[in-house]
């Protein structure tokens, strides 16, 4: 399988690294990590600064206790530091399966014509929820445009944008800044599967503002 | 009430924390344990208490921390980078945990999904990491101050990019390229990893 090409921007990538993500900036980092083995050596790369800072940090002092109760609990069973891993799809990346469940199963909202359908996660951000977003294959996505940087994630299918002929598939991260304007194709052979670090839309022209409506875009 | 000790001296610089860990994961071995929180205990308190937990709940967490050292010491690759390194994700991914009552979203080193470097690094490629990653601490000294504080704003005080920015009344641009700057000068020197 070929890696991605189009990869998470530094700055999220530091703010996973170092643990001060919000959640939902965090799910999506380890599940673009799970499929982007350059952003993972990466964020092994800034971990390491992190280490470093770790064993030069000016130390405080721990209670002369601690040691003693510590070792006193290295008998008990290893505690459950993770959640249990649900099997794999194939598709989804195990950060995000665990909260969705297999992608077959997934049952996704519909809007009025069925291009794109939505799934809300039980990740907030920004007071809204996080989404993935299916998109019919062979679908136009008009131009639009948003008010705070847009990321994407390919889970499935892929796209073209048909400005910059830049085209995202599975693994890749499709970024566009603030007011940036784009659209997209979707290729013809099959759906596009998406993991959206979400932001409002603004369609561009007032016929992109009605097709949103109607699509149900946003 | 246990009394709180002047950390006293360092027992970090005769140690080879590798070797302890691996008495550790081959031997169980209770007295290289010790060694070993002796070295990062207070470190790790110090740590948690910079990215906001008070200090009682920093020595819980301290001991979270050091337990999961003892029974993961099995799964520590030194070919991805220091034990420091090692117990800096540990101990962040906690503190994440704590914080928000959930587990942190982490790589599953062993999900099918996984996908894996089209050409794989080679031993003497890794030998030759292990030993940049130790001027990896000398480079870190000597970054001016004003690149210093950003990253022990960005990794130690639990800060974004936009909070730091907006402390130093700087631009969020200014704090991006000191960032960045930084990063590349310690680039050379840190864990060089497989993209060409």
């Amino acid at each position: 399988m070929s890696t991605a090409r189009h990869h998470l921007p530094e700055d999220l990538l530091l703010a996973y690294a170092a643990g001060t993500c919000n959640p939902a900036e965090a799910l999506f980092v380890a599940t673009h990590l799970t499929l982007c083995p350059r952003c993972r050596s990466e964020v092994e790369r800034l971990e390491a600064v992190g280490g470093e800072m770790l064993a030069t940090i000016e130390r405080e002092a721990v209670s002369s206790s601690l040691l003693e109760a510590t070792l006193s609990r290295l008998d008990e069973p290893a505690p459950v530091t993770s959640a249990p891993r649900p099997q794999s799809d194939g598709v989804l990346p195990t950060p995000l399966l665990s909260l969705v469940g297999p992608l077959e199963q997934i049952r996704w909202s519909e809007k009025l014509f069925g291009a794109v359908k939505y799934l809300e996660l039980p990740v907030e951000r920004g007071g809204r929820p996080m989404r993935m977003k299916r998109i019919k294959r062979g679908q136009r996505i008009p131009e639009h445009t948003h008010d705070e940087r847009e990321l994407e994630l390919y889970l499935a299918g892929g796209a073209l944008d048909v400005g910059t002929h830049k085209r995202y598939q599975r693994g890749d991260v499709s970024t566009y800044e603030a007011g940036e304007r784009h659209k997209l194709e979707v290729d013809a052979d099959q759906d596009c599967i998406l993991l959206c670090l979400d932001v409002r839309l603004i369609g561009t022209s007032l016929s992109s503002k009605v097709v949103y409506g109607l699509i149900g875009w946003d | 009430v246990s009394m709180v000790t002047d950390p006293g001296e360092d027992p970090a610089d005769e140690q080879d924390e590798g070797l302890l860990l691996q008495r550790i994961a081959l031997e169980r071995d209770r007295d290289a344990f010790a060694a070993l929180f002796k070295i990062y205990a207070p470190r790790l308190k110090a740590f948690l208490i910079r990215r906001g937990h008070a200090p009682a709940v920093a020595e819980d967490l301290v001991q979270d921390v050091m337990l999961t050292l003892w029974h993961k010491a099995h799964t520590y690759q030194e070919e991805r980078g220091a034990v420091s390194t090692w117990l800096f994700r540990i101990a962040k991914n906690r503190g994440v945990d704590q914080l928000r009552k959930q587990h942190a979203a982490v790589v599953d080193p062993k999900d099918p999904c996984l996908v894996w470097p089209e050409r794989q690094a080679h031993g003497d490629e890794l030998l030759e990491r292990s030993e940049r990653s130790h001027s990896l601490h000398h480079e870190l000294a000597c970054l001016p101050d004003e690149q210093q504080t950003v990253l022990a704003a960005a990794y130690l005080e639990h800060k974004t990019m936009a909070q730091i920015a907006s402390d130093h009344r700087v631009p969020m641009g200014t704090i991006k390229s000191r960032i960045r700057r930084a990063l590349e000068r310690l680039r050379s020197q840190m864990l060089d990893g497989s993209s060409p």
